[in-house]
């Protein structure tokens, strides 16, 4: 009998692609509609994105990211990203891949932010209307994250924060506005 | 009354019977890796034959053979074991053919032998991975049945993953 792909149920294709790299996994979408639809409901799914963080540490070195502030001239303070991932491309021959990237950030929000920060592969941008924005830089995909539930109308953004929960195994943000009070999201 | 487990001191065998009637007497702690007959001997308790409808002799004798593998390295676990196991692991994988591959995951996935899952899953994910899009449809004989220009569309959208 010959092999398909197709074949496969849902439960064992997922498990399959969290074991592929971001760049194959997203590429992936193209092959046909259902695994367009099952691949972009999976990068949304948290049980699937811890497994699949998992699967890659554990076949990958897993990949060091720095990501920092590029300045050039006719461009703002914040305006260019640029990251530096080390990862173990090949891992059978092991050999190291050093992928350097530039985000246009203006370019891709439409207007500038004021402050940025980083973890997990997530990149935390603020703007001056305290809007938060969260850049997946695996997947090169980003998402606004709604208002915060606490009152802030009357008040300035003036910091932000961005970190790991550990115990509630998600990603927080924290604002810091004006008056100091302290605003979660 | 019935005879319990826990009162023997010999090990308790596990008769399986495959599709195509393949009978394999397996030890207790060996069948019970497998999520699958762990919760029918639970659920059971004193029933010794298991029929498994979805798995034929061969593929079941091999699904077995990876538990008594992992089976006996759990009960001394130490690093060096670890290493041994992951030894085996890469050529118990290493010349498995598509077809095979194929219908071990299947078998796999239905007895619940979740660590076998994972195995077999790495390896079709390193069969894949880096590859077009046009070479997995032809490897897999999948077709596209997306409506013109909405591959494009797609293609556009995630432009950084064709680079």
């Amino acid at each position: 009998m010959e092999w398909r792909f197709y074949d496969f149920p849902e439960g064992v294709l997922e498990e399959i692609f969290s074991w592929l790299p971001p760049q194959s996994l997203m590429g992936f979408k193209c092959v046909c509609k259902s695994w367009y639809g099952l691949i972009k409901s999976l990068v949304k799914n948290p049980v699937f994105v811890n497994k699949h963080l998992r699967n890659i540490d554990k076949i990958f070195c897993p990949p060091s990211c720095l990501v920092f502030r590029c300045s050039r001239p006719g461009y703002g303070p914040f305006d260019l990203l640029s990251s530096i991932t080390i990862s173990d491309a090949d891992y059978e021959s092991g050999q190291l891949e050093l992928i350097i990237e530039d985000f246009n950030i203006l370019g891709i929000l439409g207007k500038r932010v004021i402050r940025v920060c980083h973890c997990y592969g997530l990149v935390c941008l603020a703007d001056s209307d305290g809007t938060v924005t969260l850049f997946n830089h695996a997947i090169k995909e980003y998402r606004a994250l709604p208002d915060s539930c606490h009152a802030e109308d009357d008040y300035t953004t003036i910091g932000v924060g961005f970190g790991n929960d550990s115990k509630a195994n998600d990603n927080k943000v924290v604002k810091l506005n004006a008056d100091d009070r302290v605003c979660y999201q | 009354m019935s005879s319990s487990s826990t009162t023997t001191t010999t090990t308790r065998l596990l008769m399986l019977k495959a599709s195509d009637g393949v009978t394999f007497e397996v030890e207790e702690a060996v069948a019970t890796k497998l999520g699958a007959i762990n919760n029918m001997v639970e659920e059971e308790g004193s029933e010794d034959l298991i029929c498994l409808p979805n798995v034929n002799g061969k593929f079941l004798g091999m699904v077995l053979e990876w538990c008594k593998k992992h089976a006996n390295n759990n009960t001394n676990s130490d690093k060096g074991n670890d290493e041994v196991n992951k030894w085996w692991d890469k050529e118990f994988v290493m010349d498995l053919d598509q077809n095979t591959l194929y219908h071990l995951l299947m078998a796999a996935d239905y007895l619940s032998g979740t660590e076998l899952v994972d195995l077999l899953t790495e390896k079709v994910a390193s069969m894949i991975r880096g590859k077009k899009v046009e070479e997995i449809r032809e490897t897999f004989k999948i077709k596209s049945d997306f409506l013109p220009g909405q591959e494009e569309e797609i293609r556009k959208k995630n432009s950084w993953a064709f680079e």
